[in-house]
């Protein structure tokens, strides 16, 4: 494994107030770094922080407290506008429930993420056809997401995810809907795609991913710890 | 060209999503049929029924014979009275008719071509077929009319006649060789006029230029030999506002009061009966009301529109914002789908009203909603639509892309 630090997260806070007085503490006082072509484990229950930390992470969200740098540059800072292209030009997103657009084929789905760069339409096409091929979704390009199975929509989530070279994708639940030998195909799938050079965040409660993680960090109460 | 290809998929894949743009497209051609239904019956009040609305007519007793003289002294008359400082009434338009007949078998009317809702009998509305005259050598006949020749054969005269038709060259000369030819464009109903026989005498509509050229070119003259048959007058102001409504009675009791002097003015009467303008009025009325209703109706359906596109697709703009959509990506996206699903709602609309409309035993395109009146409904569905695109625009600004992830 590289040894060089992609992602780095210093002493992240998250409050929310709820109605009037309560405040919230999401995420409180959770530091941790990622290097490249890593596979982190973000593991605890429902309501421990994890997709809170995700969202800081990823740039959709920014820390009460503490300070978030990608690749040595300070990113909690930013503006809206700054946060939306670091995520454009850095960042991949696969979620749980794969959130592929219904009336889109599945090659469209994955040319989504770049319809509004500059790249040429041809060129969009025949790479996102190469990304599906590369996960082993021949034949199904011009299929919507309907006619695909649970496991080849989240492939398709995945190729959606790399069509932009990301350098860190931040997966929630990504095996979450999944029956077990599909979720664990997903799985060697995502690891390969790390050992290809790209950092991985999984947020998960699910104890059977972690045999995939180079390093687990458990949250609970929104707290680092085990 | 990202923006550009942004739009572009959002029309295409408009289409796809096919229930919800079915559904939408069906209240946006709702809108659309009604908006264009109404816009259509105030273009009619525009052109056609102006002179209903904010007009008095003047119109000679039966059969009566009114000089140009005198007929030219009640017109002045009236627009002297108009024309004061202090006058309560300001005319847009006005025209004095006048015919003369050129021989017993021939009579030719004045009319004024580029306002042709100003003659009340032989407006646009009443033409049987044809079209209305563009150009001073084209003239309107009315419907029935026939021309006559002389024919003399072995010293017996025979009249031969034939119905005029559109299309028809007439053709005019003098005895000093100088010749006018007049080309017939349309029929139209002259019940309006008293027509009881028309074979009698031919009756030719032609613009006031041409009217006097053909009174020169067989040495007549307005002052001799015109006779008055009407005269109009539209006020000014808007049809819709009360006001126009006021200033008609006024002028209606003005010349009313005038029309009690016969020596000066002959005998002429003006014509409150045919001006029910109470009723033109509420006519007026509902429709601006209607009108009112479907704006403001159809503002809030596209508002309605705006928030249930942004509620339905709350999640999907969630996960384009998260994958680094801009905003004004997201936005161009859903005004893509708002515009094509209005203008498809619009046009589909109008086609089905169109096919309704349409007089298929008759094959009349007159029944249609005309070009204008469309044009005009589209402006008011691109005002509006607007709000909408306003309101959607700011609803997808405040989706957050944190909303991509759910808290598990």
């Amino acid at each position: 494994m590289s040894m060089r630090i992609i992602l780095e997260g210093n002493k992240l806070t998250k409050t929310y107030r709820r109605g009037r007085s309560e405040v919230v503490n999401a995420i409180q006082d959770v530091s941790l770094k990622v290097y490249e072509a890593e596979m982190i484990l973000l593991y605890g229950p429902s309501g421990s922080g994890k997709s809170t930390l995700l969202n800081l992470l990823s740039g959709l969200d920014k820390p009460t407290e503490g300070e978030i740098k990608f690749m040595g540059d300070e990113i909690s800072k930013l503006s809206e506008k700054q946060l939306t292209d670091f995520r454009r030009k850095y960042v991949g997103f696969v979620f749980q429930s794969w959130e592929l657009i219904d009336h889109l084929t599945a090659v469209e789905n994955v040319e989504v993420p770049l319809y509004p760069s500059e790249i040429n339409s041809a060129e969009l096409r025949t790479e996102a056809i190469q990304i599906l091929r590369r996960l082993d979704l021949y034949d199904r390009e011009h299929h919507y997401p309907g006619e695909l199975s649970g496991g080849e929509q989240q492939r398709v989530a995945i190729a959606r995810a790399l069509i932009k070279t990301p350098k860190v994708i931040f997966a929630d639940e990504p095996t979450g809907n999944l029956d077990e030998t599909t979720g664990n195909m997903i799985m060697r799938l995502l690891k390969t795609v790390c050992r290809r050079g790209t950092s991985i965040i999984i947020a998960t409660h699910n104890e059977q991913l972690k045999e995939y993680a180079d390093r687990i960090i458990r949250l609970k109460d929104g707290q680092m710890g085990g | 060209m990202g923006l550009g290809r942004v739009f572009r998929r959002s029309i295409r894949f408009t289409f796809r999503s096919k229930r919800r743009f079915l559904v939408f497209l069906l209240i946006f051609a709702i809108v659309s049929t009604i908006v264009a239904f109404n816009v259509d019956s105030i273009d009619n009040l525009r052109t056609d029924e102006l002179l209903k609305h904010k007009g008095v007519i003047v119109r000679r007793a039966n059969n009566a014979t009114i000089t140009y003289g005198q007929g030219q002294a009640l017109y002045n008359d009236i627009l002297d009275y108009t024309e004061k400082p202090n006058s309560s009434v300001t005319l847009d338009q006005s025209m004095m008719y006048t015919f003369s007949d050129i021989d017993p078998r021939l009579r030719i009317f004045n009319l004024d071509i580029h306002n042709p809702w100003l003659a009340d009998f032989a407006k646009p509305s009443l033409l049987d077929e044809g079209r209305y005259p563009r150009t001073a050598n084209e003239i309107l006949v009315p419907a029935g009319s026939l021309q006559h020749r002389s024919i003399s054969l072995n010293n017996e005269s025979y009249e031969v006649s034939s119905e005029l038709a559109v299309g028809q060259m007439l053709n005019f000369k003098s005895p000093t060789g100088d010749e006018i030819n007049l080309k017939v464009v349309g029929t139209f109903d002259g019940s309006n006029l008293g027509m009881t026989n028309p074979s009698k005498q031919l009756w030719l509509f032609m613009d006031q230029s041409k009217y006097e050229d053909m009174l020169s070119l067989f040495g007549l003259t307005q002052t001799q030999n015109a006779r008055v048959h009407q005269l109009s007058f539209v006020v000014d102001g808007l049809i819709l506002v009360p006001s126009t409504y006021d200033q008609v009675g006024i002028l209606n009791q003005q010349i009313q009061t005038m029309l009690e002097d016969k020596t000066t003015y002959g005998d002429f009467r003006n014509q409150p009966d045919s001006l029910p303008a109470p009723q033109t009025k509420r006519t007026s009325k509902n429709i601006t009301v209607f009108l009112g209703f479907t704006i403001i109706g159809g503002v809030l359906l596209s508002t309605l529109f705006a928030y249930l596109i942004s509620r339905f697709r709350r999640r999907e703009i969630a996960i384009l914002k998260a994958m680094g959509y801009s905003h004004s990506s997201v936005r161009i996206s859903l005004i893509g789908e708002l515009l094509t699903t209005s203008f498809s709602g619009f046009f589909f609309g109008l086609f089905v009203a169109q096919l309704l409309l349409f007089d298929w035993v008759k094959f009349d395109f007159s029944t249609l909603i005309r070009l204008p009146a469309i044009g005009i409904a589209f402006l008011i569905m691109v005002v509006i639509a607007f709000p909408g695109m306003v309101l959607t625009s700011r609803r997808v600004l405040s989706v957050s892309p944190a909303e991509a992830f759910r808290d598990n």
